[in-house]
């Protein structure tokens, strides 16, 4: 049998050529007209009224405020979720225990809830006439259509973030450098400090970068919650969609346009975490 | 530092891991816990480091009642099937780690924390991989990094789970002789998991077998060898049994002698299934009438005065043979 030299570039699965290029093709244009051009309209729309205008419209107080209140709001949610994360992840995949099947499926249930009705149990709960208005109302506390309010509606929306990404982790790492720890005289303090931390770090952190994206973009739980008051209970997204009801178009995308860059840097920091935490599970 | 076991039970669910264990090991000796996968030795290794706690009996170490005591107080040094090194530590830290998380007042200054852990490494020989990290480092260099790492605490037991388990049959043969050799020049008592009879035989001063949850024999690795206590410990150190040959009779299988032709010896005929050629020796699986396979190992001179081939017929005289009670 005489070997050959084909000039083609190899290719196992022999599609021809004209397949490829297709497939390609629709990939590469769908990507064009659903996300790079819509990216691309977002910065454009932006700066219609030149780099002074961009500047103008998001020096303007409401705006301010709104960015002020969206990163109270991550600050608040993501710190809290990163603690319950990381507390529920540890004893679903350290413990066994009754009722874990439950907290696992539990886990998941803001992802299978609409938004809209994470916020409305919210009312339901806190507000005026829900269950504990009147209680709440009697100690002059505010929940609903306030700060606290948007605070908890985001906790709850994002809260499956951290603890999604770190249950299979530490699931994956059973438990024998804990025990080995333990055995070298090792503190229950010293060994989730000095091993367990350490191990998953960069699992927290990809979970917390999509936590605080989702934290950041919120609008539908934090819309029914939120009551819109402008300066006072408007986050970026909400103040987005009324400069837009007001055609204020270039304010609204210069407000976007922020979002979008939060958008961008975590795909950039995800991509890579994706790699770190890839390579920490074969670097046994 | 003796360790006594004192009518240890432990169960996991429905499964009875260990059945009313007793054992007592001497100071000083290199014992191995040896059995098949599920006889409960792991399981009665991780209860004496407190890694896993008896649902009833008790663990003394030197007299001392240890039952209540944590796996942190009982200072054992423990070494993972797996080594379980920290993979995100350099060697040097893996090893330094046990001295680090001591309370300051008995913590070594950072200096003589370093001459330690490069003492240590020198014993293991493997200190020029003190930068490296775990994923960098061969099975058998992880698992003398395990057991410095393990010795670093100057632990009063070391308890080895199947260290051998993992590594390649040339570097397993290698580090166990080392590992003899090391407990020579250290004298910790040392007890060691495997599964593996000739690992067990050649290393151990005392060989506990064990089977479903219960110890079978304990002894001196000849003593067990040339004087099995029951069929299980004689099958389990590759002997071979054949029934009804007046009794039952326990062999191994290179005290049985082929021959051609019946010389008015009592034994048995059957006929070669297959061989194995095995290196100075040559492996015979015969078939009897009964259907019962016989194992047989023959040096490769008689082999070849034999000229056996598959298929054919031989007879049998097992010599040395044991009779069991039961």
């Amino acid at each position: 049998m005489s070997i050959t030299r084909t000039s083609a570039v190899p290719n196992s699965t022999g599609e021809p050529a004209v397949v490829r290029w297709l497939l390609t093709g629709i990939a590469l244009t769908f990507i064009f007209l659903f996300l790079i051009i819509p990216v691309a309209a977002v910065f454009a729309e932006a700066f219609a009224r030149g780099f002074a205008g961009y500047v103008k419209a998001l020096k303007d107080p409401l705006a301010v405020s709104a960015i002020k209140l969206t990163l109270l709001t991550a600050g608040i949610a993501v710190p809290l979720n990163m603690l319950f994360g990381v507390a529920a992840a540890w004893a679903i995949a350290k413990f066994e225990f009754p009722g874990k099947n439950i907290l696992v499926s539990l886990i998941d249930l803001p992802f299978a809830v609409s938004p809209v009705i994470a916020g409305l149990i919210f009312v339901l709960l806190y507000g005026t006439y829900g269950l504990l208005g009147p209680w709440l109302v009697k100690h002059d506390i505010k929940i609903i259509f306030a700060v606290p309010g948007i605070a908890i509606a985001t906790i709850f929306v994002t809260f499956p973030f951290v603890a999604r990404e770190l249950i299979p982790l530490m699931q994956l790492q059973a438990n024998d450098e804990e025990e080995a720890a333990t055995t070298l005289g090792a503190r229950g303090w010293q060994t989730f400090f000095r091993i367990t931390l350490p191990n998953i770090k960069w699992g927290i952190l990809y979970g917390v970068i999509l936590c605080n994206a989702r934290a950041m973009g919120e609008f539908g739980a934090v819309s029914v919650v939120s009551g819109h008051i402008r300066g006072q209970t408007n986050t970026m997204p909400l103040h987005i969609e009324i400069l837009y009801n007001e055609y204020n178009f270039t304010a609204a995308f210069a407000v976007a346009s922020l979002l979008l860059m939060l958008s961008l840097i975590t795909i950039t920091l995800k991509s890579l975490l994706e790699r770190r935490i890839h390579q920490g599970r074969y670097s046994r | 530092m003796s360790i006594e076991i004192r009518s240890v039970t432990k169960n996991f669910g429905k499964h009875c891991a260990l059945k009313n264990i007793d054992l007592s090991i001497p100071g000083g000796e290199l014992v191995s816990l040896l059995g098949p996968s599920g006889s409960g030795k792991t399981t009665l290794l991780r209860i004496i480091a407190g890694l896993e706690a008896p649902d009833s009996g008790s663990i003394l170490f030197h007299g001392e009642d240890a039952t209540k005591q944590s796996a942190r107080d009982r200072k054992v040094g423990f070494v993972f099937q797996n080594y379980a090194l920290f993979r995100h530590m350099t060697v040097f830290e893996n090893v330094a780690f046990g001295l680090k998380v001591k309370p300051r007042r008995d913590r070594l200054s950072k200096s003589g924390i370093r001459d330690k852990v490069f003492q240590l490494l020198k014993l293991v020989q493997i200190d020029w991989l003190v930068d490296h990290y775990p994923f960098q480092l061969s099975g058998g260099q992880r698992q003398r990094v395990a057991l410095a790492r393990a010795l670093a605490v100057e632990p009063r037991v070391l308890l080895l789970d199947e260290p051998f388990g993992a590594l390649d049959a040339k570097v397993r043969k290698e580090l166990r002789r080392w590992l003899r050799r090391l407990h020579d020049e250290i004298h910790v008592t040392s007890v060691f998991v495997t599964h593996d009879q000739e690992e067990a035989l050649e290393v151990s001063d005392i060989v506990v077998v064990m089977n479903e949850g219960q110890i079978e024999q304990v002894g001196a690795p000849d003593d067990v060898y040339d004087h099995p206590a029951n069929p299980f410990v004689h099958g389990f150190l590759g002997g071979v049994s054949i029934h009804g040959l007046p009794a039952s009779a326990y062999v191994r299988p290179h005290e049985i002698e082929l021959s051609r032709k019946r010389n008015g010896v009592p034994g048995f005929y059957g006929v070669v299934k297959y061989i194995f050629r095995k290196g100075t020796t040559v492996h015979l699986e015969l078939e009897r009438d009964n259907g019962e396979c016989v194992d047989v190992e023959i040096d490769r001179d008689s082999f070849r005065d034999l000229e056996l081939k598959e298929g054919e017929k031989v007879h049998a005289v097992p010599g040395n043979s044991r009779v069991f009670s039961n």
